[in-house]
């Protein structure tokens, strides 16, 4: 698959100079599919004109593109998309056809997706089981002296999952710790370039917690580099509810 | 700094709380200096009585509950806001890379976001959210006022047919009805709006084919241009369709 070309459209009608598309961001997204998760990508612009920091009016193109790249868990590429909307519409990508051939690590097909975009365009990234949705929000940013940090709840239904891309191309190690009363207990993980790991907060940590039904317990996770470059990371809580319902959050 | 502060908003009623975690950092400072974390709730041009919690310490994440703040504070029709600052008196303490964290728990799911920071750059461009409605969720418009001054909320939304890759092209037409564009919120008060119906009557909807279950998914983008008061926030709140809870959040 080739990579879609920018597109630079011409001014609006009003005269208004347009932005130039060359100023692209890229929003990264630590996304899972199998075994039972649908993905949808959702994008948006803005209106077609916008005050500027200096006070002047600018217009976007008539269309913006999305330039799509997947890495699997070890780093490898698995897919590049390139895809080109009308500015004023949303973009809807299923992403369940682009992700094919992840591996399975930890219990789940998962991969880091780089979504590159003009900076005024959001990408919303959706999750579907079959019986809720939610939003994927974009993973927390962490590097040396900038943590991050997340509740955890432990119950019977409640599974935790703590997901780390690394979008460098170098590897990076980074520690989890968790907060439980007066115990901070820890382990260290190491993430290959452009690659993700996933840890279940509950089978590592399982010696100090109890599990027992009925077992309740809020703590917390937080997660720290030693990395200049920053490295992400996101928690995915899986409820099993009652007749196979199956509800996920993500911190967004 | 040595405070720091975030807007954010809270939803309790007899099936939904609200709990607020935050995580004092002071960057490579872990000496478990005292915090002290200050909350008030607003509403309806009111702010309550401010709640201010001793015993949090540095680099030792915690939380609370808001019921356990308000007691008497329920939110049947609108959420209520929430400021949130986390102080410390030692003078060369920096709290900026502090952390917060608010969930909004049901029974059996949580959504978990990240509030506004106050006095982060929310000038230049600003990229919409992104509303959606199908069988699993429907979208709600929370926005806040913390401010001491009415501030005006335009919402504008140019997105309406969800288009997949490059196929065809789709005239932008308004998504936000004529009669919700320009909303007023008095001071100290926060707004909801329902994304309904009459939002996606321009919307085409997507049949989405995934492998967990077919559906059509429709979505359009909301775009509030607010005064460049720091004390306004503007999320997305999306909830269950069937049961009504609320299962993720996006600040936009």
């Amino acid at each position: 698959m080739s990579l879609a070309k920018q597109v630079c459209a011409d001014s609006a009608d009003n005269g208004a100079p347009e932005i130039k598309s060359s100023s692209l961001v890229t929003t990264h997204f630590w996304v899972a599919e199998y075994p039972y998760l649908d993905l949808t990508l959702f994008s948006v612009a803005g209106e077609s004109t916008f005050i500027q920091e200096d006070g002047a009016l600018a217009s976007f193109p008539e269309s913006f593109s999305l330039n799509l790249t997947v890495h699997d868990c070890d780093g490898l590429l698995v897919n590049q998309v390139g895809a080109i909307f009308p500015t004023g519409s949303v973009g809807t990508l299923e992403l369940g056809q682009f992700l094919s051939g992840l591996k399975l690590e930890g219990g789940l097909k998962h991969a880091l997706l780089s979504v590159e975009h003009p900076e005024f365009v959001r990408c919303v990234c959706r999750a579907q089981t079959q019986s809720a949705a939610a939003i994927i929000g974009e993973p927390l940013p962490l590097s040396i002296g900038k943590g991050a940090f997340f509740p955890v709840t432990f119950c019977g239904e409640r599974k935790s999952v703590v997901a780390l891309s690394n979008p460098t191309t170098q590897s990076v190690t980074a520690k989890c710790r968790l907060f439980q009363g007066k115990r901070t207990p820890e382990f260290t993980v190491s993430l290959p370039p452009l690659g993700s790991r996933i840890y279940g907060v509950e089978s590592e940590f399982s010696e100090y917690l109890s599990l027992d039904p009925g077992y309740f317990s809020q703590a917390y996770l937080r997660v720290t580099t030693k990395s200049s470059k920053s490295i992400l990371v996101q928690i995915l809580e899986v409820t099993e509810g009652g007749k196979g319902n199956r509800m996920v959050s993500f911190v967004s | 700094m040595q405070s720091i502060k975030w807007l954010a908003f809270a939803v309790k009623s007899a099936v939904t709380d609200t709990y607020v975690h935050f995580f004092p950092c002071a960057g490579n400072v872990s000496a478990p200096y005292p915090v002290s974390c200050k909350f008030t709730c607003f509403s309806d041009g009111h702010r309550s009585q401010t709640i201010t919690v001793e015993g949090a310490r540095l680099s030792q994440p915690d939380g609370i509950k808001f019921s356990d703040l308000f007691k008497d504070v329920t939110t049947p029709d609108c959420p209520v806001g929430l400021e949130i600052v986390l102080t410390s008196l030692q003078p060369r303490i920096d709290l900026s890379a502090s952390r917060c964290i608010v969930e909004i728990a049901s029974h059996g799911n949580s959504a978990r976001y990240v509030p506004q920071q106050v006095g982060e750059n929310l000038h230049g461009m600003r990229a919409p959210g992104i509303a959606v409605s199908d069988s699993l969720g429907t979208t709600e418009l929370i926005s806040l006022n913390g401010g001491a001054e009415k501030v005006s909320v335009n919402l504008s939304g140019g997105a309406c047919a969800a288009v997949q890759t490059t196929s065809g092209a789709s005239d932008a037409k308004p998504a936000v009805p004529e009669s919700q564009r320009a909303r007023n919120i008095d001071a100290l008060s926060v707004s909801k709006v329902s994304i309904d119906k009459s939002f996606f009557e321009n919307a085409a909807g997507v049949d989405q084919s995934g492998k967990i279950r077919e559906r059509c998914v429709q979505a359009v983008g909301i775009e509030p241009v607010a005064s460049e008061s720091d004390l306004t926030a503007c999320f997305l709140l999306y909830r269950d369709a069937t049961t009504k809870v609320p299962l993720s959040v996006m600040a936009i």
